[in-house]
């Protein structure tokens, strides 16, 4: 469980700086897809941080 | 006008009661009148105070009127801009903040300057970080101080009397709510600030998305910003202006004084997981609900439901203009507390690094020095604020490259990694320096700093080579070491 939040966030940060500049060239796929990744990030932050002062 | 100027002065008057009379309350929690105590509560903050004292320092008055504006403005890229900032964020937390919080409580950490003084082994590096604080966060905290003058002086029909009355009234509130108890009271007022931020946003959007959908609907205004390129990156956000955008920021939870004196505070590791998830909550909503508000409203100004604003600083403005009074009162307030909720965070931390890792006698450190080092900085933000130099903007917008040189040598110290004070010492300065070069080109042209931004010397942004050519320093300094 440990780094999983660092290696999801640091996925999505490549991929904020990537994917607008080559596959997505606009329209609300880019809102969602920013979104989706932030998403995937906290979601990450919270199954990581769930076991913290609990041995884990 | 007047009724909604009444109102507008009433429900700020309530709310500012309100938080005095909870930083009033909070002084029962100080134990005692230490340093470690007054600055970071003792390492006895619960998850809640943690998270929203974290969040409502990080977002400033910026996010419900520089963001909404950007939004309104350059489209889905100010999304991206900050977003990328908050994936960082989370990510750098949870990678980090567990040893910090240790390794602050085993080692009676106080300020940033204190963990880089003791991980570094070098005092002259946290008198070094504790300048770089004060030049990079006094201007940052005077745009806030000078917002809420701004703020009043608009609720007032642009009265230049106004605007003093509201950057004293602003200065008046930090100095008590981050004073009365220390860090105690800062956090209880963050509470309620985030709180009161999340839902005066929430009802701007509701009412916006209200409008909108009754004149045109949501489908049509979705299309139109589809048409009008705000879904796409645009001109604006070219990948090196999105880089020199996003790089400051990205390290900002690593950089930035006040937010890594936060990641002390919790008391205990529950605590600490409660705080990361619950700003990450915070964070990912209030983003995406200010940068909705922003493209709403754009879209609103092309179909002619709202009337198009050619400066993105006033769109939030405008949308108070048009509001009901009581949701202008609640959002006009909210940029308040935004402002005030960050400033006085900036401030205590300000004064404990001024009181701490500038005093050259560890026996001369006390609460007292740092109320009087906080009255300092005060001044200085209301000097700064009232005559309103040319360079205010500029620099409050550098702010984030000047702290940025201080990335590698934390995050090295976080890892336990030690480059040696020399080299240390030397990769922030190196860091300054091209910092300082480029301002000094900028100003001799006679341009103004936020083209700091757009700028790309050999072809990368300048927050770019700050990173690489203090990164570099440090990496060959470990290596030598090595060897």
């Amino acid at each position: 469980m440990r780094g999983l939040t660092a290696t999801v966030g640091l996925i999505a940060l490549l991929l904020i700086y990537v994917v607008p500049y080559t596959v997505l060239d606009g329209g609300w796929a880019l809102y969602l897809f920013y979104v989706v990744v932030s998403l995937a990030t906290l979601a990450a932050a919270f199954i990581e941080t769930g076991v913290w002062g609990r041995g884990g | 006008m007047e009724a909604r100027l009444a109102l507008g002065l009433l429900v700020l008057a309530l709310y500012l009661s309100l938080g005095t009379l909870l930083a009033v309350l909070s002084r029962r929690r100080l134990a005692s009148l230490t340093e470690r105590e007054y600055y970071i509560a003792g390492g006895r903050l619960g998850a809640f105070l943690s998270a929203m004292t974290y969040a409502a320092t990080t977002y400033s008055a910026f996010m419900i009127v520089g963001l909404v504006g950007f939004a309104y403005a350059l489209g889905v890229g100010s999304l991206g801009f900050e977003l990328a900032y908050f994936v960082a964020t989370l990510a750098l937390l949870t990678a980090f903040a567990p040893r910090v919080w240790r390794m602050a409580r085993e080692r009676g950490w106080v300020t940033p300057g204190d963990m880089l003084a003791d991980l570094l082994g070098s005092r002259a590096l946290a008198i070094l970080a504790g300048l770089i604080y004060l030049v990079a966060l006094i201007p940052y905290a005077s745009a806030q101080l000078k917002g809420i003058g701004e703020a009043v002086a608009g609720l007032a029909g642009g009265s230049s009397d106004a605007y003093v009355y509201g950057v004293a009234l602003g200065i008046i509130v930090m100095i008590v709510w981050s004073l009365v108890a220390g860090i105690w009271s800062v956090a209880v007022t963050d509470a309620l600030q985030g709180l009161w931020m999340i839902f005066a946003g929430t009802a701007l959007l509701v009412w916006l998305l209200g409008k909108i959908e009754g004149a045109i609907g949501l489908g049509t205004a979705a299309d139109m910003l589809v048409e009008e390129g705000l879904m796409s990156l645009g001109e604006f956000w070219k990948f090196n202006v999105f880089l020199a955008f996003t790089i400051p920021w990205v390290f900002f939870a690593v950089t930035n004084p006040q937010v890594v004196q936060r990641l002390y505070m919790p008391r205990d590791e529950r605590s600490l997981a409660g705080m990361i998830r619950w700003f990450g909550v915070f964070g990912l909503y209030y983003t995406v609900l200010v940068t909705l508000i922003g493209l709403l409203a754009r879209a609103g100004s092309v179909s002619g439901i709202l009337p198009t604003v050619e400066n993105k600083d006033q769109v939030t403005p405008t949308l108070l203009s048009l509001a009901h009074p009581l949701l202008s009162a609640m959002v006009f307030t909210s940029i308040v507390a935004a402002a005030v909720s960050t400033a006085d965070s900036i401030l205590l931390t300000l004064a404990s690094s001024a009181s701490r890792d500038l005093s050259l006698r560890a026996g001369e450190r006390s609460v007292l020095r740092g109320v009087i080092s906080a009255l300092l900085v005060a001044a200085a933000m209301v000097a700064v604020a009232i005559k309103r130099p040319l360079y205010i903007v500029g620099l409050s917008v550098a702010s984030s490259m000047m702290l940025l040189p201080l990335a590698p040598v934390t995050i090295a110290a976080w890892l336990g990694k030690r480059p040696g004070a020399p080299a240390s010492v030397f990769s922030v300065l190196a860091g300054e320096a091209i910092l300082a070069y480029e301002v000094a080109e900028l100003m001799s042209a006679g341009k103004s700093l936020k083209a700091l931004f757009v700028i790309a010397p050999w072809g990368l942004p300048v927050p770019a080579w700050q990173l690489i050519v203090s990164t570099v320093i440090v990496l060959l300094a470990l290596l030598l070491k090595k060897s």
